[in-house]
């Protein structure tokens, strides 16, 4: 506990670092509470189309070319954009932090297999293979996760080996061994607690790039379409782009103000958990 | 007594020694080929005795510590002969035995209590851990029994130190609680690789008294590595003296302060500052020893310390001196052993 509170105080000492919290924690609570602020479905055409936002009292964010309210659209897509951005880095995280911990704490052979093949994913333009994986499988959330996960793995797997290799050298580790420890037990408990700060970090931008990935991907029309997410909203409302560019504008916004968030919140991470910035 | 402490006695004594190293030889690959670092060593330790390996750095005494706990990586280091713990070759152990040996039966303190601790974890998780790795007791038993611990190695005020954080303590109060995870489970031998060279002189002193407070207490062998004879002095029953990966003496501690026999054995003692003891002549000089540890890859013909000998004779650069009984007690590997000239 006292760690948090710590930690708490290390963070709130960069002023765009709880912006960016709180911005975050406002798009949480619109997603929590999405059948609150405009209960329905986000697909109902509830009014006329293509009304401008501020136009007509019901519908303070416009409708789009069917009639649909767009703050249903944003609201009810934060839950989407939210639940792909966790669920994708989730998976990356356990892909990479899996490989790069394993690589890292034998090293060797196993190291130089593993890192090989880190290489080779990591040398696919990011997006293209998250193209042809949703293209090849259908675009689905659940591909659409597993797409973003197996395409950006590789940063993670490189940090948690690095991470390792310096601490499987550390005397606590050599103890531990000593001491009668199996392998698998030194990295679950002993080492891998270790080397999470910088996870934790890259993790927050990593949940805003996927965020990113699956919007462009809804933009190219492969996107879920049975799901109302940003992206969805930005591809239905580019056709319009000329006529009605409030319909892209403002799912951009959206994305924009949780792009923002999570980044500065990774900023604010790396500052607070860096030991090396600490007492500054 | 007299029996434990007479290397060369092993039939009179019908009890096998706890520990027994028999012609182990530890060979590092390395880029420019193998490297022998520690060349047939014999070494046996009874229960309950101290046995202290001392030499200069590089000479092997950590190697050899640390190949009976077969620590060293497989791919770079090659262990021979047999390493005999209560009469099991630990070298031919399963993996899995070798990890209910280390931390119970056997168990080690290391040089660096600074760093041996993991940052992220209290005291009171790092003794529970150790005893739950080995007995299959309740957490709430296990925290009972660190406090008990941590009682044992003169912590003050244990029950609040199980909540911090390594941090938190300092280096020798670190040491102390790497002791109480070394006895957690009662081994019956305990390394300590130069357990103390990392501390001030004063808290040395403390952890050299608590390493013996706890010998006498649970009964452990200690094999203590060190290149400091000051503290061997005091806390040996028996010394083995390493050069260059061989033992050149083997003898009771206080004759070996008393009549070395080896020549290098000699050199060492009049390289330790003794204070005090020979006031008689006002400040007295130390002496160094000439030269340098020879190259483990290219060592010289015949005796390994003859380049370095002021009594070394022509037979000394052709033939290797063997480990033989020298006049009195112990072992000598030396073709002209005895008091210096």
């Amino acid at each position: 506990m006292g760690g948090l509170i710590g930690f708490w105080r290390l963070y709130r000492r960069r002023r765009m670092a709880v912006a960016g919290a709180s911005a975050l924690l406002g798009v949480f609570l619109v997603a929590l509470l999405a059948a609150v602020i405009s209960p329905g479905d986000p697909w109902d055409m509830a009014g006329r189309p293509l009304l401008w936002p501020g136009q007509e009292v019901g519908f303070p964010f416009g409708t789009d070319v069917l009639g649909r309210d767009i703050l249903a659209g944003v609201v009810h897509g934060s839950r989407v954009s939210l639940a792909i951005g966790f669920a994708a880095t989730m998976a990356a995280l356990l892909l990479g932090v899996t490989i790069g911990a394993i690589a890292g704490y034998f090293g060797g052979y196993v190291d130089d297999v593993l890192m090989r093949f880190t290489e080779i994913v990591q040398t696919i333009p990011s997006f293209l293979l998250i193209l042809v994986l949703v293209a090849i499988f259908s675009p689905s959330a659940v591909n659409i996760v597993i797409a973003i996960s197996v395409s950006t793995w590789p940063p993670v797997a490189r940090l948690v080996r690095a991470e390792f290799l310096s601490l499987r050298e550390r005397e606590f580790v050599q103890a531990c061994i000593v001491l009668g420890m199996s392998r698998p037990r030194i990295i679950l408990t002993q080492v891998l607690p270790n080397s999470l700060a910088p996870v934790v970090v890259i993790s927050s931008v990593m949940v805003a790039s996927a965020i990113l990935n699956e919007a462009s991907l809804a933009f190219l029309g492969l996107g879920d379409p049975n799901i109302m997410s940003w992206g969805t909203m930005i591809s239905i409302g580019r056709n319009s782009l000329r006529t009605a560019w409030y319909m892209v504008a403002i799912p951009g916004i959206a994305i924009i103000i949780t792009v923002m968030a999570l980044n500065l919140v990774g900023e604010g991470l790396n500052d607070a958990l860096n030991p090396r910035l600490r007492g500054r | 007594m007299a029996q434990a402490t007479d290397p060369g006695a092993d039939g009179a004594n019908p009890a096998p020694p706890l520990l027994r190293l028999r012609g182990v030889s530890v060979t590092f690959k390395t880029s420019k080929g193998l490297s022998p670092v520690v060349r047939g060593l014999d070494l046996d330790i009874r229960a309950g005795e101290t046995v202290a390996l001392v030499g200069e750095s590089g000479c092997g005494k950590s190697v050899t510590a640390l190949s009976i706990l077969r620590l060293l990586p497989p791919a770079h280091a090659s262990i021979g002969g047999s390493i005999l713990f209560e009469g099991r070759d630990l070298l031919s152990l399963p993996l899995k035995d070798m990890q209910d040996v280390r931390g119970d039966s056997i168990s080690m303190v290391f040089q660096e209590p600074m760093t041996s601790l993991n940052p992220v974890m209290t005291i009171g998780e790092h003794l529970v851990e150790t005893i739950r790795q080995h007995r299959r007791v309740s957490r709430a038993e296990a925290l009972r029994q660190g406090i008990e611990l941590l009682k044992a190695v003169r912590m003050p005020d244990p029950e609040r130190r199980m909540a911090e954080y390594p941090h938190r303590l300092s280096g020798g109060q670190r040491q102390r609680v790497m002791i109480a995870r070394a006895i957690a489970c009662r081994p019956k031998l305990l390394l300590a690789d130069e357990p103390t060279t990392a501390l001030d002189v004063t808290v040395q002193a403390q952890i050299l008294a608590l390493l013996r407070q706890l010998q006498q207490d649970f009964g452990i062998a200690i094999l203590l590595i060190t290149h400091d004879l000051r503290v061997v002095a005091d806390f040996a029953d028996r010394v083995v003296v390493m050069y260059a990966g061989r033992k050149v003496e083997d003898t009771v501690a206080g004759r070996l302060f008393g009549a070395p026999q080896h020549p290098y054995t000699q050199g060492l003692l009049a390289a330790t500052p003794r204070g005090m003891r020979d006031a008689a002549g006002g400040r007295r000089r130390l002496r160094e020893i000439a030269g340098t540890v020879p190259d483990p890859m290219a060592p010289p013909p015949g005796c390994p310390f003859q380049p370095r000998c002021s009594r070394a004779i022509e037979q000394c650069g052709r033939e290797l001196p063997l480990l033989g009984p020298a006049d009195g007690d112990g072992l000598v590997a030396c073709f002209r052993p005895g008091a210096a000239p």
